[in-house]
């Protein structure tokens, strides 16, 4: 069966933005520019496994306005907000407190904030376009200017079906001085999600986001975050990859504040035919800034992980520091593992480095644990955990760190059992 | 500063930029410029080669016809016209050569230039050396003595006359015709090159060596060689080149393919020197070469060594494939590029025997406005049980105008295997540049000598002679880059 | 007949004072120890001295063997036989140290017109020398500092002093960090090389040094200012009461 998906997505891409959209002129530019499906003849989807991906039949879901009755919260004391079908559910979320204002905003601002970022790499990216062209709104969240907010906010994103892909497009924007500890959590049942977020950090601010993808075992997402961080603020960033047939969590991020940091932290946990991806691309554009990724990922049955790192250190970006840190482990002959950590250098006075491991558990700790009595399982568990709990209690804040690290003991007790 | 200014430009005036910049006088036969099918039998039937292998460049060409160039590397150059080339130069010569003696005078006073005398009683004690000098061989020292041990080193143009069976046997199995552009283009023309064959259980007793010289103008060179080991022998191999100053680029394609049966080792070193084109990158050698090296027998050897200082662009990947069960692959390499110089290089480690083991370690030196990126892949395929392999690639920056990159991509597919990498990318400290003018050396020779500590870990495992000559090579390779 | 003359030295770094009008005179044969609590300029007074970018003075005058030495580059200054020993010295991975020891000792024998060492005999030289300095062959095997011990690295700053036969050594808290056997070892080594037609500045922060290597002259900087000079008397004074008594004093 020779199907091409990406000219038939194409052509239903576009009548249903001509068939939806009042502003479908202004789309045009994002429609326009979708040429490429992902496909492994684009270097940087080369390493993905696009198997399944490509011989789906989607089109993109016309969102049900009638909400859905269900109250979800995943920590108890927070913030909710709640997605539904990939658009915001008002009814079924929490009330704000004033210095966070929700609005809607116009393809103009997304422009502006591409052409801040000053790379044309980006602006050829499938979610870029397929999100922009079909977001039903483009929901932005803004926290102003010094306030912190006292309890985490999260994201949920819900719904879809088999058939159908959902495009949530939302916009974090953190003014000077403030403070936000940000959840997403990825609960989708679609056959596609294309979540698209674009972060601005203001001066002197600090974001925190932890990411959870967990959606249903059929469903793609092909995440995007594009970030914008300015002077001495810090974005830390975690991510835990769990569900899914396929994941992929992109970052990437424009350091173009002086003494601004990023975190890009990443735990995956495959198993079955799961492909879990973590790829990002991080710009030191300006002096004097810091940027760290640590993965840890672990690998069952047939599961394939990517980590692709991409650090670009341009020209003036002097004393840039810049690490990266991949570690595999490997429970099958049958799973793979691909790694490229890459540094483009364009600067003298720079500190760069970066690793990658890829093994099995370590047959002499295993021994030491069953000469203690322990059997197998949990002495895998033991190591396992040891092996991921490092990474988590670096990345993750206090306030939920428990929550997290039992998202993870979930998630690799599952890969264990399969 | 002024005092520093200063001591540069005594420096760049009293030490000679490329002392192998010169050209020889020499009577030469070309065939006409141009590539096409009757070139191609032109150069067949120059070196009365069997049919066999005038069908297998035939095809070669036809292949090359309908491929693309590769784009993925990080250079850029524009493209070349296939058509402005000689893809046949030789100097004349009347008869068939009886000895060294008969060599043309002039090319022996080149290769003496070079510092790679020719003469036997002038060489270097337990080196044996092919000389190719454009597109074809000119001489080959220490035969018999050779011979006597029942090693062949010979003319890759003369084993097709005497080894025609060894030759089609060997010839493309680790290269492929179409493993890519550049492989389809060198078997379709390709002039000469050398031929090893070490028979069973036998040591080479001496170094094996071959000179490359582009001389002609417009002239591409397109060598070829092709090295078997057979089971427990052991070969130690070296390769140097070099071209005169031009203004134009000037093409070098070559192949090489290395074959080790069980218990087989092989080491080949490699000094590149090819003119690297001025400050402002006019002219030099475009250097894409393609070798690899098949492991074929169990517990196995192929190393590769290379310093590679020269060209305008480098394009180059001396790899791996393990097969036999334990067998090792390693390669070790540092890569100085200055002035406008690129260099996308590194290696291809393919594990696919059990307990196969890989090492690669690669120095990367960029200064000026050069760039230099490490290019490798580990790929640990099902099979390779127990497999290992380690990476360390660091690379440094001299001046704030050149670029470093590191692309690794690691591959693995089975559990019990294990790949560690390791990469960093740093400019030399301020604190070890003073502690050195504190001990009163200056700027160049405090640089050399921290750079030449650099790459100490690569440098040890080139052969006593080269390694002398890298190491003033390098020093030399960085003059101008500091200030 | 005079060495060093430092002439009211002013020094800022990152646009803070940090030497404030420093003067100092050094003649042949002269054994002077600079002692001074932590952070009062002493480390900045010998990188000043030997020319490392970013200590530049802000005024005042600087002579070495009555010749302005102020423009002179880092490696001029040692060419000339101005010789620093560090308080930490550097690691060179992969650089050898009879190498970089040869290199060391030719550029200042170019500099006095002698003839340059070959490989062969440079060894015997430093085999020599390295032996009356109780330096182990197998330390030279090894790459400058690399995997040396704390005391191995002042012996071999010491053992390079020997080698460059330097008209002026500054010796920075080379006695930091060494035990009392090693400290014996260092001050033979110093007291060795040691004539009438050098000089030596040793910068320390105790007087215990003083035991072994006896200067002639001490001075007290704090903040960045000598307070006192005088007699190795003033060292054990001190060594008694502290730099407390002489900050208030002055």
């Amino acid at each position: 069966m020779q199907h091409k998906p990406n000219e038939q997505f194409k052509s239903k891409l576009e009548k249903f933005v001509n068939d939806n959209f009042e502003d479908k002129f202004l789309r045009k530019n994002f429609l326009n520019r979708f040429n490429s499906w992902p496909s492994s003849k684009i270097e940087s989807w080369k390493l993905s496994r696009l198997g399944k991906l490509s011989r789906k039949e989607i089109s993109p879901l016309l969102p049900n306005e009638s909400d859905f009755d269900k109250n979800i919260k995943f920590l108890k004391r927070s913030y909710s907000l709640v997605f539904y079908d990939g658009i915001y559910r008002e009814s079924l979320s929490d009330k704000l407190p004033e210095n966070i204002e929700i609005s809607f905003f116009e393809i103009k601002e997304l422009e502006e904030f591409l052409n801040k970022c000053g790379n044309q790499e980006i602006l050829s990216h499938p979610t870029l376009n397929i999100t922009a062209s079909c977001a039903k709104n483009y929901l932005k969240i803004k926290i102003k200017k010094n306030f912190s907010l006292d309890l985490p906010l999260e994201i949920i994103q819900y719904g879809g079906d088999s058939k159908h892909s959902i495009h949530p497009l939302i916009l974090v924007e953190l003014e000077e001085n403030s403070a936000l500890n940000l959840i997403q959590l990825y609960k989708s049942s679609s056959a596609l999600i294309a979540p698209l977020e674009i972060v601005k950090v203001g001066k002197n601010s600090n974001l925190e986001i932890v990411k959870i993808f967990d959606d249903s075992d059929y469903c793609h997402n092909l995440s995007l975050t594009i970030k914008i961080i300015e002077e001495n603020s810090e974005c830390k960033s975690f991510n835990l990859i769990k569900g899914g047939a396929f994941s992929r969590s992109e970052n990437h991020v424009f350091l173009k504040g002086e003494s601004s940091s990023v975190d890009l932290n990443g735990v995956y946990l495959s198993s079955d035919d799961q492909h879990h991806d973590l790829t990002s691309v991080i710009y030191h554009n300006v002096p004097n800034c810091r940027s760290s990724q640590k993965v840890r990922g672990v690998l069952n049955n047939n599961s394939s992980g990517v980590f692709q790192g991409k650090v670009v250190v341009e020209k003036n970006a002097q004393k840039s520091d810049a690490h990266q840190m991949s570690r595999v482990l490997l429970l099958s002959d049958k799973a793979n593992s691909n790694s490229k950590p890459e540094l483009e250098i364009y600067a003298d006075d720079v500190i760069c480095s970066h690793g990658a491991t890829v093994g099995e558990l370590d047959e002499d700790q295993i021994f030491y644990l069953l000469s203690r009595g322990l059997n197998k399982e949990k002495a895998q568990h033991i190591m396992i955990d040891a092996f991921l709990t490092e990474i988590i209690e670096d990345s993750i804040n206090a306030i939920y760190l428990e929550n997290i690290k039992n998202e993870t003991i979930l998630g690799f007790k599952k890969i264990l059992e399969t | 500063m002024v005092a520093t200014s200063e001591t540069i430009k005594k420096v760049r005036d009293t030490t000679k930029k490329y002392k192998y910049g010169f050209t020889t006088n020499v009577n030469v036969e070309k065939a006409p410029k141009g590539l096409n099918e009757d070139i191609i039998r032109f150069i067949s039937s120059k070196k009365s080669e069997p049919k066999w292998l005038l069908e297998w460049r035939l095809m070669a060409y036809r292949k090359w016809l309908k491929m693309e160039k590769p784009n993925w590397a990080k250079v850029d150059f524009s493209d070349i016209n296939y058509q402005d080339i000689y893809y046949y130069a030789a100097p004349k010569q009347k008869k068939k050569l009886e000895s060294l003696d008969e060599v043309d005078p002039e090319i022996l006073k080149t290769y003496e230039k070079l510092g790679i005398p020719l003469t036997e009683q002038k060489m270097l004690a337990g080196v044996a050396v092919d000389a190719v000098f454009d597109s074809v061989s000119v001489a080959t020292t220490f035969k018999e003595k050779l011979s006597e041990s029942g090693v062949i080193f010979c003319p890759i143009s003369e084993a097709i006359q005497k080894y025609p069976q060894l030759v089609k046997k060997y010839l493309g199995s680790v290269v492929p015709v179409s493993d890519n552009y550049y492989t389809a283009l060198n078997s379709a023309v390709f002039t000469d090159g050398s031929f090893v064959l070490v028979p069973k259980d036998v040591k080479c007793p001496m170094e094996l060596s071959t000179y490359f010289r582009i001389n002609e103008q417009n002239t591409g060179q397109f060598e070829r060689t092709l090295i078997v080991v057979e089971d427990s022998g052991y070969v130690s191999y070296l390769e140097g080149c070099t071209a005169p100053q031009r203004d134009e680029n000037q093409l070098h394609a070559a192949v090489v393919e290395l074959v080790a049966m069980k218990d087989a080792q092989i080491k080949y070193s490699t000094v590149q020197n090819w003119y690297p084109g001025d400050e402002n990158g006019k002219g030099g050698i475009y250097n894409f070469v393609t070798k690899r090296g098949k492991c074929l027998g169990d517990r196995s050897k192929i190393s590769w060594t290379q310093v590679e200082t020269g060209s305008s662009i480098t394009w180059k990947y001396p790899s791996c494939i393990l097969m036999g069960n334990q067998s090792v692959g390693e390669f070790y390499s540092v890569a100085i590029t200055n002035n406008a110089q690129q260099a996308d290089t590194g290696t291809k480690m393919i594990h696919i025997g059990k307990d196969t083991k890989s090492t690669i370690i690669s120095k990367g030196i960029s200064a000026g406005k050069s760039s230099n990126t490490y290019r490798g892949q580990v790929q640990i395929q099902k099979t390779a049980n127990k497999a290992r392999n380690f990476t360390q690639c660091d690379s440094l920056l001299i001046g704030d105008k050149c670029s470093a990159h590191t692309v690794p991509y690691i591959a693995q597919n089975v559990a019990n295997a294990k790949v560690e990498h390791e990469a960093t990318t740093s400019k030399i400290s301020d604190d070890q540049l003073f502690y050195c003018f504190q001990r009163g050396l200056d700027s160049e020779s405090a640089t050399s000598l921290i750079v030449n500590g650099f790459c100490k870990e690569v440098m040890k495992e080139l052969p006593m002679e080269f390694a002398v000559e890298a190491q003033k090579l390098i020093g030399i390779s960085l003059e101008g880059s500091v200030g | 007949m005079s060495i060093l003359k430092i002439k009211n030295v002013h020094l800022k770094i990152e646009n803070k004072p940090i030497l404030k009008g420093i003067s100092l005179s050094v003649n042949k044969g002269e054994i002077h120890a600079v002692m001074g609590p932590n952070g009062s300029g002493k480390s900045t007074l010998s990188y000043m001295l030997a020319g490392r970018e970013g200590y530049e003075l802000e005024s005042g005058e600087v002579k070495f063997e009555n010749k302005d030495i102020t423009s002179f580059l880092p490696n001029e200054r040692a060419n000339a036989g101005l010789f620093l020993a560090f308080q930490y010295p550097v690691e060179l991975p992969g650089v050898s140290s009879v190498n970089f020891l040869r290199e060391a000792v030719n550029s200042r024998r170019k500099y006095l017109g002698k003839e340059e060492f070959n490989h062969l005999n440079f060894v015997k030289e430093v085999r020599k020398v390295a032996d009356e300095m109780f330096v182990k062959d197998e330390m030279l095997k090894r790459s400058v500092n690399v995997g040396f011990s704390g005391g191995e690295k002042k012996r071999f700053e010491i053992l390079q002093m020997a080698l460059l036969q330097p008209v002026l050594s500054i010796l920075d808290e080379t006695d930091s960090g060494l035990d009392i056997d090693a400290l014996k070892i260092v001050s033979h080594g110093v007291n060795k090389y040691k004539n009438n037609d050098n000089a030596i500045i040793l910068i320390t922060h105790y007087q215990r040094l003083l035991d072994y290597i006896v200067p002639d002259f001490v001075h007290i900087l704090v903040d960045g200012e000598i307070k006192r000079s005088g007699g190795p008397e003033l060292a054990k004074y001190v060594e008694k009461n502290g730099y407390a008594g002489i900050i208030n004093a002055a």
